[in-house]
Parts: structure tokens; sequence; C-alpha cells
């Protein structure tokens, strides 16, 4: 104290050399797997809505940081990530204007109008594909199966237009464990590979920047409620876009619970809703909707699984 | 006391003379809006049945069958409301049936036409809760047309579900509850139609 | 006041949607189509002058303590007036505001300028009030339908009920749905708010600097 003030501010009041913009790097990195397998799949019309989506949502930020004449912050890179996340939870055959328009409203509507980085609510990448999926439903579900022949669905001529999880619910019919563990499936440019996810999973929890709360206690809650139902549930984890989701939607810092029990809490809740909407929902997947109804509901958490303070006395009522 | 009385008596005085206004108004307008709720009826009735020129509500002939449908246990007649009796010329010339099966925004009121050949020779949507542009394209021409020409003894699917309709691209719910009407209209014709044997006067 | 001015603050400075906030339900559930705002807003604008001048020509006899219970009375039995009338005489239009019609009696726009303005004040200002309040609401929805169904639809002025396709701007297969289902109508509400706020703004702080 060598001016003699005592300075008096909020926790938290230790740092650590791990900023934002590591953070975000990291995830960053621990995508290109995934990206690498979608643009394996789905070719370099992939790579192109990846670029398209990740351009827009760093332009809009910056944009609108200038607008409003607050400091520009996109190299933090979380504008680059929810970018990412969204081109990678969208059909590979959507028309890059309308991946351009996710990624707009992912960064004007879902984050800055909230305030921007820490105060969004919802997260921003899911909000755009719910945004895109209410705007332009025939666009966002037309899927493409990376090879033509598909010789495990006789009599099908629909094949194009199915993931596996809309053949599992509508027709009866499994698509084999290989093919969804490589990642050689009809789905999103992100979600088709589990492999490629789980292997960019496994280096953000190496590097400590996920915990093994909200992805165990999601998919764990998705693998109970379908067997207790009778349906496979190793089927349901690779299928869709559950691991993608487990690992690096519900684990977003800012829409997600800081308690550890909030983040058991928030994952089971996540793990119903999914394992629901699959189940008896009008839609074949629910990961989406799934995550952004559990990220309204973390304040909400987060307020009944507060630690009690040291000597706190209960109130009397 | 008094008060109470005064403000009860303003307060008559003025729903009296909001009664009033009401009752002349009604008496105004309540045989045009009855005559427009009968021509509406009439031009669904006739868009989905052509060259049937009157229509008879056969509401008792409906719940016997219905009746006798639940004892036996055959599901798919519960989408039909009403059904009228087609005449031209004191001739039956084929059922109409109003439904309401279940959309994705609520029932979708819809009216099936059948000819007394069997065949589906109209459909139509009266009233809707669809996402519009997606769901409420069930109202298009173009594709109410497909349904046209089935014939009795078929059931109507939708491709998704295996069957010989296209679907609205992106509707595939709102679609199949048109199939569901479609369906449940060819087979109440069939069992009215077996009910009083061929030739006989419907 | 004025008339002029009476008739005036409805339309920018004390607009019922944009400003007021007031009427939000029936605001958000029929902006779908400019006509269906332009029905609306009018029936709404008719319902909204007559129970103003009924209102305020009974203001004297009216007493305080029952004061809610006959604004009641006047406002249904106009909106019951309007219903009746458009279904004998406009049923294609009625049929599309179906509902909306009869929920004029709950619009608290009308309710508001009865408790607010036309029980406190003379016949001629608060027929200008509900006028301004009534045409502001009117240009209010159309603003806003206009928005959600050249977003929704791709096109401009579309009346189906009178066979009318409207105008189309662009393909219906590039349209972004959403603005016509209820999450778009609160964001699209929202934007257009906080635009209205933002000039108004503007033009505050410049006069202050002159």
């Amino acid at each position: 104290m060598e001016s003699g003030k005592l300075i008096v501010s909020s926790s938290p009041h230790q740092f650590t050399a791990i900023s934002t913009p590591i953070i975000m790097s990291d995830v960053l990195f621990a995508l290109m797997p995934a990206c690498f397998a979608g643009v394996w799949f789905f070719g370099l019309r992939a790579l192109g809505m990846i670029a398209a989506c990740v351009g827009s949502a760093v332009v809009t930020e910056a944009l609108l940081q200038k607008l409003c004449g607050k400091p520009i912050t996109v190299s933090d890179y979380s504008a680059a990530v929810t970018g990412l996340l969204l081109a990678l939870v969208v059909p590979p055959d959507l028309p890059i204007w309308v991946g351009v328009f996710g990624s707009v409203f992912s960064i004007s509507i879902a984050k800055f109008t909230f305030g921007g980085l820490g105060h969004n609510i919802f997260n921003p990448a899911l909000i755009g594909r719910a945004f895109l999926l209410a705007s332009w439903p025939v666009f966002m579900t037309k899927w493409r199966w990376p090879i033509q022949e598909a010789p495990w669905m006789p009599g099908f001529d629909a094949v194009t237009t199915a993931t596996p999880l809309v053949l599992m619910k509508h027709f009866n019919v499994k698509v084999p464990y290989n093919m969804l563990f490589f990642g050689k499936v009809a789905g999103t440019i992100g979600e088709t590979s589990a492999i490629a996810i789980l292997l960019g999973a496994a280096y953000l929890m190496y590097r400590g920047h996920i915990g093994i709360r909200i992805p165990f206690s999601f998919i764990g809650t998705v693998v109970v409620i379908t067997a207790l139902f009778g349906q496979d549930p190793l089927f349901h984890v690779l299928t869709g876009g559950l691991l993608l989701g487990a690992f690096f939607m519900a684990t977003d810092y800012v829409t997600s619970p800081v308690t550890p029990k909030g983040k058991v809490a928030y994952g089971i809740g996540c793990g119903v809703l999914v394992a629901l909407i699959r189940l008896y929902g009008g839609y074949p997947e629910g990961v989406c909707y799934a995550i952004l109804i559990m990220n309204a509901a973390t304040a909400l958490i987060e307020r009944y699984t507060l630690p009690r303070k040291f000597g706190e006395v209960k109130k009397l009522a | 006391m008094r008060e109470v009385l005064r403000l009860g008596f303003v307060l008559l005085v003025v729903c009296a003379i909001g009664g009033a206004v009401l009752a002349f108004v009604d008496g105004i307008t309540s045989d045009r809006i009855a005559a427009q709720a009968a021509i509406r009826l009439q031009k669904a009735l006739e868009d989905v049945l052509p060259g049937a020129a009157e229509f008879q509500d056969a509401e008792e002939l409906l719940q016997e069958v219905k009746a006798e449908a639940s004892k036996e246990g055959r599901p798919g007649l519960t989408v039909i409301d009403k059904m009228y009796l087609g005449y031209f010329q004191d001739e039956c010339t084929g059922l109409v049936f109003t439904c309401s099966p279940p959309g994705y925004g609520g029932p979708i009121e819809t009216v099936v036409g059948v000819s007394l050949k069997g065949e589906i020779s109209g459909v139509s949507v009266i009233r809707h809760a669809e996402t519009p542009g997606l769901g409420s394209n069930i109202t298009n021409p173009e594709f109410q047309m497909r349904f046209i020409g089935i014939s009795k003894g078929t059931e109507v699917k939708v491709r998704e579900d295996g069957g010989q309709i296209d679907a609205i691209t992106g509707a595939t719910i709102s679609s199949r509850a048109i199939a569901d009407a479609v369906n449940g209209a060819l087979l109440m014709f069939e069992i009215v139609y077996d009910k009083e044997a061929p030739g006989n006067e419907l | 006041m004025s008339f002029k001015s009476e008739f005036n603050k409805g339309i920018i400075n004390e607009n019922p949607a944009f400003r007021m906030l007031l009427g939000m339900c029936p605001t958000l559930a029929i902006s779908l189509a400019i006509s269906n705002g332009i029905g609306m807003g009018l029936a709404a604008t008719f319902v909204l002058v007559g129970s103003n001048v009924i209102i305020s020509a009974l203001r004297k006899v009216t007493p305080g303590r029952i004061r809610i219970p006959i604004f009641i009375v006047v406002i249904a039995t106009f909106v019951t007036t309007v219903d009746l009338i458009m279904a004998a005489f406009l049923p294609d239009l009625h049929e599309v505001l179906g509902i909306f019609i009869p929920l004029i009696v709950v619009n608290c726009i009308i309710f508001a300028r009865a408790e607010a303005f036309a029980s406190q004040r003379g016949i001629i200002d608060s027929l200008a009030d509900g006028l301004g309040m009534g045409i502001g609401w009117t240009l209010a929805l159309c603003g806003l339908s206009a928005i959600r169904e050249l977003l929704g639809t791709g096109t401009l002025l579309a009346i189906p009920d009178f066979g009318f396709a409207g105008i189309r701007i662009f393909s219906q297969g590039l349209a972004a749905v959403m603005a016509i289902l209820p999450p778009g109508g609160f964001i699209t509400l929202g934007l257009l708010i906080g635009l209205l706020n933002l000039i108004t703004n503007r033009r505050k702080t410049k006069r202050q600097q002159v």
C-alpha cells in the first residue's frame, strides 16, 4: 500500500495467466479435428461455410463495437468461436448467405444486445442455429450423405434427406456404429464424426478448460433414459449433436452454472430434455433446444446451489 | 344505503342503454350474418363435390356409424365432425365430410368430398393455425389436387411415411394431417356405402 | 392544448405501441401482414374514438366509484357493434381478424385512454386524443407488419382472403419465416423501439447543443 489507500474491489482477487484469448484459441484448436472431418466428408463447400461464418461473426462484432464506441475485442477470439460453432451445427449444403445471416444474428442479437461477451444469457451459436431453423426450415433440414450409396437402407429413395436419428425415429433403421464413430453419415458439418469431437474434447480437458461434470452428467443422463426406454444408448450417444453439444456448447462458461453441484444439475437437465425430445418430440434431434432451455435455467440453478459461506448462520424465519 | 342505490341506478341506466344499442345492431345484422355463414358453408361444400347443388346434414347416420365403429374398436373415424349428403336434382352424387385432424398448430378444419364412385372429388382447408409459409401451404390448390381421384380401399400416406403423396417441403406434419382427413373420409364413405346397400338411395 | 396537438401526440411522442407499450398482445399477434394491421388498427380507432367521446360526455355524471364498470360497458358496446357490423358486411375481413375484434375490449390502449384522458377532459379533446392514438397505433401496426410481412414471406400488401397475393419483392424460399412467428414479432418490435429511441435521443442532444 504505497499510496496508503486501501483498494476495495469485488472478487476475484487472484488472477492466473489464463485469459480469454488463450482459452478461446485453445477451443478453436480443439475444434480443428471436427472441422477437418466435416471438410473431409462434405467437401470444400463445408470449408467455405466455416470461413464465411467465422468471418462474418468477427466482422459483425467489430462493426457493432465500433458503431457503439466500445473497445474492439475481436482479438479475444470469442466471436470467431461463435462463428465456428455455428458453422459446425448447420447442414453442409446450406446456402452460404443463410449461414452468414445466422452468424450475424448470433453476434448482434444473441450476444451484443445483451451486453457482449460475459453478459449473454443464451449460447450465441445455438441461438443462431435456432434462428436459422425457424427462418429457413427447408434449407436447415436438407441433409446429405457423404457417399451416395446407402446399402443398409433398402427401398428409400429419400436417403439424401435423412439423418441417422430420422432414420431411427421414423423408419426404425439403424446405421452401423463404425460409420457413426468415424463420421460417414449425414448430419451437420461438425457433428458427423464422433472421434474427431472426442479428440478435441480430450485436448480441452487436458488443458483444464472444461471439467467433466457437465459433459458426463449430460451424456450419462441420455444413456440412462434411452436405455430405460428400451433404446440403444450407444446409438443415441454417437448420433446427432450430442457429443458436440455436451463438450463444446453446454460447457460454455458464460451460459452454464459455476457451482459444482449446479454443473451436475445443469448437465442432467440437458440430458433429460434431449432424451425427451428425441423420444417423444416432433423433432428428431433436441440438443440445441435442450441446451438453450437449460441456459435459461442457469441463474436459478446457481441460486439454489451456492455453497454456504463459512460461519454463515441460518436465517430466522 | 342511498349511495349504493344511486350507484346501482346509474350503472343500470348505462347498461340498459348499451343493451338497447346492441339489440338494435343485432336486429339489423343477424339475418345477414346467418346468411353469410350459410353461403360460406354451401360454397365450401360445393368446392369439394363439384356438380352437387344441395346438401343435407346427415348427423343421425354419422352418429350411428360412429357408435358402431367405436363398439367394434375401429379407429380412424374420430377426425370426422360432420357429414353431408350432396344432391343434384334429387339424386345423391356423393358425400362431403368436415374433419379436424391434428396439425402442427392445432386442429386443421378440412372439408373432403367423396363422389359416389368412392373417389376423392375435392379437398379444401377452411381454417388452420399452421406455420405461415410452410404448413400454411396446405391451403394451396396445387397441394390439395394431389389427393383428388384416390379411391376407397387405398390408404393415403405421405412419401416420408412410405406412401404415395408428396408432402409439402418442410411441413410433413401438416401434410400428414390432411392425409389423415382424407383417410377418415374414405373409410367413412366405405362404411356408409356398404351400410346403405349399393343402388339404395342415400 | 389544441385539437391538433392532442391529435399529434399519439402519432410519435406518445405512440401507444412504441412509446407507451400499450396493447402489446394484439400488436405482436396480428402484425403479420399490412392488411391485418390496417383492419385491426381502424377497428380499434373506431372503438377508441367512440368510447372516448361517450366517456368524456358522461364524465360529469359518472360516479368515481363505479367508473370502471361504466367504462367497460361503454367499450364493450362499441366493440360488439363493430364485431357484428363487420361480420355482416365485411365477412372476409372479419374472418381474418377473428378473435382480435372481441379482444379490443381488453386492449389496454382503449382502457388507458378512457381512464387517463377521456374521463377528465372535454369531448373535443377526447375525440382528438382517440383519433390520434388510434391512428398512431394503426401506423405502428402497419410499420411493424410491413417489416415482418416482407422478411417473413417476401411479399407486401398481401390480402389472401380477397385472393390478392401481394407484391412479391423476393422469392418465398428466401424469406426468413421466423419474422412472422412469435419470436420474430418480439425481436422486430424491440429493434423498432430501440431505433425510435435512438433517433429521438439524437435529436434531443442536437437541440440541447444548439
